[in-house]
């Protein structure tokens, strides 16, 4: 059995690092996977089976659109999330043993 | 003079709503359709390019969809606050179990047993050997401990090896709890882990007098029962049984319940254990696959089986399950109904092994029979094979000392799938949970490697599962699901339909 490596850069500008490598671990059971960052741009290497390689590159852009989404999602809502965690912890200390 | 259209006139979509905290995902075969679960966890479905629209402000928040979302706590329309109280409840509920402290104590009197399970998790010593037996002086301690936990709800649950063949120490420790209760007024439910072999009349009146809840080992017909637990004359099955009627008997038939552990050989037969569940009267049955500990590691080269292999067992099972409760029969699949109940509900389930935080130390404490603490059972059995990192301490040592110990700063670090990655953007992350000590012991690290892990793989088979039933919404499979969770026979749940399932949920 062989292994295909393909290599799939990402300009800084079309993602940041840490969402390319957020993705890259999604991949990184079925995959042997290595992230480099570099100034401009990561760089991902996929290595897989040939035979189950020729759909890691269209495979990986579409997880990093989800993940794009994700970060933009995550930007927009941590801010809500966290002021809810931290008033439900607040009022919880307030009431000790009143749980719900 | 000619009028715009009244669009015109609202305001723009990408002004008109606020995004709510959610995750997302898809099901495996639907990749047009995007499931949308909020941190209350509630969820939808929803077609590509609304989830697309909705996600990127495109959406007009007069639309009906936009009204639906903002119904299920996904977004939330105009620029008034947000009613920060309703998510501060919704969360401190699914919550709730954090804010209680360790509520399950387990306390293992003695690793005697009589039985040589294949499967065994545990580390069993021979019926006769001695100094394996928990002492008056550990016992007493371990109370202490028990009380210097904040939770006023506690179970103590008796374990073993075989903890019948201790029951002198059994009844010295409840005898103990329930003196002291009279001041620290808890509310205390018992539960003894057993065999049932022999299981004595006078066993029986103690239990009766203390109310104590029964659970015992029932693998599925006697051919596979006796095959998975062994004893040497052969009638390991006929004993399990004697011993549940005798229980069933003394306590009534709600007092007993049984679990099965699923070995290679039982993967053939989901419909035959069923069944057997249904003929001899449980109202329940947990379908376990094999842990990764004790004397079941060795044997999982021979009974062990992949995830895929344990799906496609569970999958005939459910189907089977469903047929049978939609024919009058009531069995429902504990497993299940945990998940579902996270699902269909605003409440946290309870149970130990899916929290976030973890559940271990955090919800239960365990009490060796040597006097050493560990935060769960797992934990108990990865020292029994030499690993002890997750040994809290002494049982002479302080509640507070033992949660502020150095194994617990791992586990606390390790234990929060709203921070682990592959779990904080997993859209099941809201009923799922994290545990650390399954990790290290599969994946030698407490952190874990989802995209590897056999836990997740499992988890994320079940979710997916489920959330396609949920998605095709038959009527039947919904009223099955609805009656598992609410606890009642499927004919005393109306018909709903999947619209009403979203809405609910």
């Amino acid at each position: 059995m062989s292994i295909r490596e393909v290599t799939i850069t990402i300009q800084h500008c079309e993602a940041a690092h840490a969402v390319v490598l957020r993705t890259a671990h999604r991949l990184s059971g079925r995959h042997v996977v290595s992230v480099v960052e570099e100034p401009d741009r990561s760089l991902v290497r996929l290595g897989a089976a040939t035979g189950v390689s020729e759909q890691m590159e269209q495979e990986f852009r579409t997880l990093l659109l989800d993940d794009l989404l994700r970060a933009r999602i995550e930007n927009e809502t941590a801010p809500l999330r966290r002021l809810i965690v931290e008033a439900a912890l607040r009022s919880a200390l307030r009431d000790p043993g009143d749980g719900a | 003079m000619k009028f715009q259209p009244p669009g015109t006139f609202r305001p723009q979509a990408g002004n008109g709503y606020r995004l709510l905290p959610f995750r997302f995902g898809r099901l495996p075969g639907r990749a047009d359709e995007v499931l949308i679960t909020g941190d209350s966890g509630r969820f939808v479905f929803l077609p590509e390019t609304d989830f697309l629209a909705f996600a990127q402000h495109r959406l007009d928040p007069d639309t009906s969809l936009a009204m639906d979302l903002e119904g299920l706590d996904l977004l939330h329309r105009g620029g008034g606050p947000i009613p920060l109280e309703r998510h501060v409840v919704a969360w401190r509920t699914r919550k709730a179990f954090l804010f209680d402290g360790p509520s399950l104590h387990i306390f293992v009197v003695t690793l005697r047993c009589h039985h040589s399970c294949r499967y065994c998790q545990v580390s069993r010593q021979a019926e006769s050997d001695a100094g394996y037996d928990m002492d008056a002086a550990t016992a007493s301690a371990a109370v202490d401990r028990l009380f210097e936990s904040p939770a006023r709800q506690l179970t103590v649950e008796f374990q073993g090896g075989e903890p019948l063949l201790a029951f002198a120490r059994i009844r010295g420790i409840v005898e103990d709890i329930v003196a002291r209760n009279r001041s620290r007024r808890r509310a205390i439910t018992f539960v003894l882990a057993s065999t049932l072999h022999g299981i004595t009349g006078e066993q029986l009146a103690f239990f009766r007098e203390h109310r104590f809840e029964l659970s015992t080992s029932l693998d599925g017909p006697a051919a596979l029962h006796n095959l998975n637990r062994p004893l040497p004359t052969r009638d390991s099955h006929a004993r399990t049984m004697t011993g549940i009627a005798a229980a069933r008997a003394a306590l009534g038939a709600d007092h007993v319940n049984a679990l099965t552990t699923l070995t290679r050989a039982s993967l053939a037969h989901p419909e035959a254990i069923v069944d057997h569940y249904i003929e001899q009267g449980f109202t329940s049955i947990f379908l376990r696959p094999l842990s990764p500990y004790g004397f079941a590691r060795r044997g999982l080269a021979r009974m062990g089986y992949t995830t895929g292999e344990f799906m496609a067992f569970y999958r005939r099972a459910l189907t089977h399950l469903i047929r049978r409760n939609l024919e009058g029969h009531v069995l429902a699949e504990a497993y299940a109904t945990l998940l579902l109940s996270s699902i269909l509900t605003p409440f946290a389930h309870g149970y130990m092994d899916l929290r976030s935080p973890t559940g271990a130390g955090l919800g239960v404490l365990l009490y060796d029979y040597d006097g050493a603490v560990y935060p769960s059972d797992e934990a108990r059995m990865l020292a029994a094979e030499g690993d002890t990192r997750f040994r809290l301490g002494p049982v002479q040592t302080p509640y507070r000392d033992l949660m502020l110990s150095e194994p617990m700063q791992t586990l606390l670090a390790a234990g929060l799938t709203e921070s682990l990655a592959g779990c904080a953007d997993c859209v099941f992350q809201p009923y799922c949970g994290a545990d650390p000590i399954d990790a290290h012991a599969r994946q030698a690290d407490v952190y874990g490697h989802r995209p590897t892990s056999a836990f997740c793989a499992r988890q994320t088979a079940m979710f997916e599962l489920l959330f396609g039933h949920l998605r095709e919404g038959d009527p039947d499979v919904m009223r099955v699901f609805q009656s598992w969770v609410q606890r009642r026979r499927v004919a005393e749940i109306r018909d709903e339909s999947p619209e009403t399932t979203h809405a609910a949920a």
